[in-house]
């Protein structure tokens, strides 16, 4: 009876007032159940973790101007490895090929000969000044660009003040050419600790200013960027390697950077002629230097760092 | 390094060589905010130092500190990074929209100059942290193909309010949660493999039975409730079956049941206790410890019982238990008794040769493999106070999780939770 009487008409205040009581209740318990239960019955998929929104860019704020330069370079590069692997000179020369490779092999053996090369104590000074250059060069990476004008005169400042060094060196070295030579051989413990560079007698003859070719490989060195995902290049214990051949002009330009020998690899080829652009110019060829060029010939090799389980 | 050869009439040969690492070397420069009416330059720094942390702890990061003051004229100064030695750069734009985080992250790679990707990452202010966890999980997914684990949790033991509860925290010991409120003693928290519940043992009803939860805490079930011990669950990789340690007839021996407690399925018959079981990935085989022996060794036994297959694969020491089976299934971590107190040993599946992975101080016990095998969580027990400690694979890098002032122990490391 109850029941009926809620939908019967009345006019009676009574009835009103148990009707709205009656009905605002029925809303509010749909409402609540219309809450409740989703989360009670979803509680099980409920995972606590908030959602993270994530959206894909593709924009390039940052390279986006510099990228496109730089592909122009890489496709200007490509054709010229190609070029190379047509040349016939290479195929002329395959036993040098292998003997560079060999020499990679045999680094330790050529160490031992370092006495041979070996040049006066004088010498050893001008390499610490110079190490001590590059130091300085180094620890001002940070800072280096903005004092880029700076540095570079210093630095040329000093190349001059050692050429000054040299040239009296080759006089006394006219004086008594043979005899500096065996003097030095005694001596090979400073450079076979210290920087365990060695460059070669035949080399030395045609261009006896080591220190400009040390500063030569400081620079290619600092410039040389490593490839990022190395473990897709498929380095063994033993490298790839990259010739490069170019000329420095006397007043330090670079021209002419080839790949004489690729490593197979692109992306290490173009690194190799990377280091080249961004290390251009050199700094000026020592004034002594009477040619108007000097050829270099350059290896990077690139190795994998042994992984150990 | 110079060594040089005769080559042409006029050429000096020189040669420079570059070792490359196995880890990548990452810059990370701080990030730039845009809409600079709000200061949030503490939620950027915090975020780089998040994402720093997070590449290093997969332990195939090292990070290049630089400011990349250069930079920020509109071009990267791809130069200079090479110079410092990265490989690949993470560049970052932040701001905040009522409490609305963006980041925007794009990852370059610094020797070709190259754009890889770029993502927006947005959320609410609180989950900074979750963000950049993401976010390093995608840098990691693109530079190696496998995702990281900074996304992933840690559930564990401590007494800290006096019982024994099960907390969550995040995989670097931040975002500390306790999930149960029983008042009671729960044992053996053990993630199921798609992250969404975790079976544990509680003594809620005196006895030991085992129970499993939503990873929220929420949605508590019992499964096992025999007489006696209801321990060490151990999930079945499909996660439809867990292998549990039951003592019903007296002795404990090693069973297999179905989730929701049926089907139980008697694996091992022996005097000796068995215990400790511990699935392995493929799912094909168990591992666990015995006394049979006399001391208490690892063993593995073909997952439909010992009498289709067991061996015994540790000889070292005299006592070695709680194995945790690698997520590549070649290694087996186990805790083992090394003069007196415990350490994590390392053991070759394939060739039965184990070494001792943990050293120095504390008593090293449980240990937990992360999702991709990189990195294993471990109790560490000095001065009376267990402890979470996590360690690279590798032997490398450990570091202190927990700094509860009851401490923590029993480690289970939680699978990729997809989100």
């Amino acid at each position: 009876m109850r029941g009926r009487g809620l939908f019967r008409y009345s006019d009676s205040l009574n009835d009103t007032k148990q009707m709205v009581v009656i009905s605002s209740l029925l809303h509010l318990t749909i409402i609540g159940l219309m809450i409740l239960l989703p989360t009670l019955t979803s509680s099980r998929k409920k995972i606590i973790f908030s959602p993270v929104y994530t959206v894909d860019l593709v924009e390039l704020p940052f390279a986006g101007p510099k990228k496109k330069i730089i592909t122009q370079k890489t496709e200007k590069k490509r054709p010229k490895v190609e070029e190379i692997k047509k040349k016939p000179k290479l195929k002329s020369k395959p036993k040098k090929i292998k003997n560079i490779g060999r020499s990679l092999k045999k680094k330790k053996t050529k160490v031992k000969k370092i006495p041979e090369l070996k040049k006066g104590v004088a010498e050893s000074k001008l390499l610490a000044e110079l190490k001590a250059l590059e130091d300085k060069w180094n620890s001002e990476k940070g800072v280096r660009e903005e004092k880029k004008v700076v540095m570079e005169s210093s630095i040329l400042e000093e190349l001059n003040a050692l050429e000054k060094k040299w040239a009296e060196e080759e006089k006394r070295k006219e004086k008594v050419p043979e005899e500096t030579e065996p003097v030095i051989a005694k001596k090979e413990e400073p450079i076979a600790e210290g920087d365990s560079s060695l460059i070669f007698k035949e080399d030395m003859n045609r261009f006896p200013y080591p220190e400009y070719l040390y500063i030569i490989e400081a620079r290619l060195n600092a410039n040389w960027r490593t490839p990022l995902l190395s473990t897709k290049l498929d380095l063994t214990d033993e490298g790839k390697k990259v010739i490069v051949s170019f000329k420095i002009l006397k007043d330090g330009k670079i021209q002419d950077p080839l790949i004489k020998i690729s490593s197979g690899n692109i992306v290490l080829d173009q690194l190799a002629i990377k280091a080249l652009n961004d290390s251009d110019p050199l700094p000026p060829l020592p004034s002594r230097y009477n040619k108007h060029a000097l050829s270099l010939l350059f290896g990077f090799v690139y190795s994998a760092e042994r992984v150990y389980h | 390094m110079y060594t040089g050869t005769a080559w042409a009439e006029d050429d000096i040969y020189l040669e420079i060589y570059k070792r490359i690492a196995r880890n990548i070397k990452i810059a990370i420069p701080d990030f730039t905010i845009e809409k600079k009416d709000i200061d949030i330059t503490d939620i950027s720094e915090k975020a780089v130092s998040i994402l720093s942390n997070d590449l290093r702890y997969t332990g195939i990061f090292n990070i290049v500190e630089g400011t990349g003051e250069r930079d920020k004229y509109g071009t990267i100064d791809f130069k200079e990074w090479g110079i410092l030695g990265a490989q690949a750069l993470v560049k970052g734009k932040c701001y905040i929209d009522k409490n609305r985080l963006s980041f925007k992250l794009w990852l370059y790679d610094v020797s070709e100059e190259k754009y890889l990707f770029g993502k927006e990452y947005s959320g609410d202010v609180k989950q900074l942290r979750l963000i950049m966890h993401r976010s390093a999980d995608d840098i990691v997914y693109y530079l190696t193909g496998e995702r990281g684990v900074a996304g992933t949790k840690i559930a564990f033991i401590s007494p800290s309010s006096g019982y024994k509860e099960i907390y969550i925290m995040d995989y670097d010991g931040y975002n500390l949660k306790r999930l149960t409120n029983d008042r009671s003693i729960a044992l053996f928290p053990a993630w199921s493999p798609d992250g969404r519940d975790i079976a544990f043992t509680s003594y809620l009803h005196k006895n030991p039975d085992l129970y499993i939860m939503d990873s929220n805490g929420l949605n508590k079930r019992i499964v096992s409730k025999l007489d006696g011990l209801n321990v060490a669950p151990a999930w079945s990789p499909d996660g439809q079956k867990v292998a549990l340690v039951l003592s019903k007839d007296g002795n404990p021996e090693i069973y297999i049941m179905d989730i929701d407690g049926k089907g139980l399925n008697r694996l091992t018959k022996h005097r000796g206790i068995d215990t400790s079981p511990a699935w392995s990935p493929d799912g094909k085989e168990i591992a666990f410890t015995s006394d049979r022996a006399g001391s208490p060794q690892i063993y593995i036994m073909d997952v439909r019982g010992e009498k289709k297959g067991l061996r015994r694969v540790t000889y070292r020491g005299n006592y070695n238990d709680l194995s945790s089976w690698s997520p590549d299934g070649k290694l087996i971590a186990y805790t083992s008794r090394q003069n007196g107190r415990f350490e994590i040993c390392m053991l070759d599946v394939k060739n039965k040769r184990s070494y001792q992975l943990t050293n120095g101080y504390g008593s090293k016990e449980g240990p937990s493999w992360s999702p991709d095998g990189r990195l294993i969580a471990f109790s560490s027990k000095e001065k009376g106070k267990s402890n979470i400690y996590v360690i690279n694979a590798d032997g490398t890098a450990q570091r202190r999780l927990t700094f509860l002032k009851g401490g923590g122990y029993s480690p289970s490391w939680s699978p990729r939770l997809e989100r």
